[in-house]
């Protein structure tokens, strides 16, 4: 659980260091609360809502007041250990184009086309009406549609 | 056609990811077939789901798992004397176990990459001095292998396992986070030890990847619930090789 406990905070604060911060504070701040968990639910997305607000209540005011608030982890390196070259490429302009989106529709868009959840429960993570969640997948796929047509035109170019 | 009610952008989106009731499903279906503006606005929403997921895939196993389980480590052994709950929660956290009933179905424990790591750790112990002294006697290792298939609940054939060029030499069932892991054993022509091992992932189906665990290149893939990976210091072109013949068999 702890690449997708990682990859979520990293998608929160879009920095390295500050996701390793946040899984220790997600960590220790579950290992507090263990009362409150619901046995037959799920621990991990318990966990994530635990990370959530850890990073709003916390780190990401932190994170903006050491004025790191713009680090791009999109064109880090992050996706270089597997594959051939070109599909690396392409996923990492993938994930350049989701990192590079506003807070709130690159984790709906984490929570809802990457840990599979349903309109729903997203909203009720977020804690924000199910409309909402829909108009920021609809505007996060228009960002990362154009992104798709630009890569498509620049391959034409290519060609 | 036109449908009854105007059709939102959220409405777009939903009926992208499937997500609408079926009826309001097939009056936009109905409503697409007619209406030119509706699928260019469609189209302009499509997005590659799957390169998405792939991507994020990339992501998770790039997470700086040592890092973070020898910070979680201490976190833990702080709290060590806690409730069970608590040591499971700690658990689940720091070494990726599943948790067993109460928890949830959820997959979130599963050691998605992390058994590719165990794997590489114990291939590099290995040398090819480890296997040379080992008689490949076939009517053992074909006894051997029905009994660990047996035991990974997946029908593995003896002829399957014969890679042209790889001297097969054995199989052990180890084990990793509760789940068994066969482990076929072979030499390469220049005496490099190459294992292809099989655990019971529950991932779902993946194609061949190559990549780097440790110091040693693999191929990896998984298919119907289990995972493989073909590992060693040889050439990745090799291992992929090795890879799709045993993915076509097994």
């Amino acid at each position: 659980m702890l690449p997708r406990l990682w990859r979520f905070c990293l998608v929160l604060s879009r920095d390295r260091s500050a996701a390793d911060d946040l899984v220790q504070a997600t960590c220790l701040r579950a290992l507090e609360r263990e009362n409150q968990f619901q046995a037959g639910t799920r621990l991990d997305r318990w966990i994530f809502r635990i990370a959530q607000t850890v990073w709003l209540n916390q780190l990401r005011a932190d994170k903006i007041r050491r004025g790191t608030g713009i680090v791009q982890v999109g064109d880090a390196d992050l996706i270089d250990e597997t594959g051939d070259a070109e599909t690396n490429l392409f996923l990492n302009e993938v994930f350049s184009g989701v990192m590079a989106l506003p807070e709130a529709q690159r984790v709906t868009v984490l929570l809802v086309y990457v840990e599979g959840y349903s309109y729903k429960e997203a909203a009720e993570h977020l804690e924000i009406p199910i409309g909402t969640v829909m108009s920021r997948l609809a505007s996060a796929r228009d960002r990362l549609s154009a992104l798709r047509d630009n890569t498509t035109a620049e391959e034409a170019k290519r060609v | 056609m036109k449908s009854k009610e105007p059709i939102s952008v959220e409405e777009l989106v939903a009926y992208l990811d499937e997500a609408l009731d079926p009826a309001r499903q097939s009056e936009i279906d109905a409503a697409l077939a007619s209406d030119r503006s509706l699928a260019v606005r469609l189209a302009g929403l499509d997005i590659d789901k799957q390169a998405l997921q792939a991507a994020f895939d990339a992501v998770a196993a790039a997470a700086p798992i040592d890092r973070l389980r020898a910070q979680l480590d201490g976190l833990a052994a702080r709290r060590r004397r806690g409730s069970s709950r608590r040591i499971a929660i700690a658990a689940a956290l720091v070494v990726g176990v599943a948790l067993g009933y109460g928890m949830g179905s959820s997959n979130f424990f599963r050691p998605t990459e992390s058994w590719h790591v165990a794997i590489a750790d114990y291939q590099m112990l290995y040398t090819g001095a480890t296997l040379a002294p080992i008689i490949s006697d076939p009517a053992k290792q074909r006894r051997d292998v029905a009994d660990v298939a047996e035991k990974l609940g997946l029908p593995i054939e003896f002829e399957a396992l014969q890679i042209p060029g790889l001297d097969f030499k054995r199989v052990q069932l180890l084990s990793f986070g509760g789940r068994p892991v066969a482990q076929f054993s072979y030499l390469d022509p220049a005496g490099i030890p190459i294992a292809f091992c099989v655990t019971p992932s529950g991932d779902g189906d993946r194609p061949i990847r190559t990549g780097r665990f440790r110091a040693l290149d693999a191929a990896f893939w998984s298919k119907r619930g289990f995972g493989f990976i073909v590992i060693g210091a040889a050439q990745t072109e090799a291992l992929r090789q090795a890879a799709t013949l045993l993915a076509e068999h097994i």
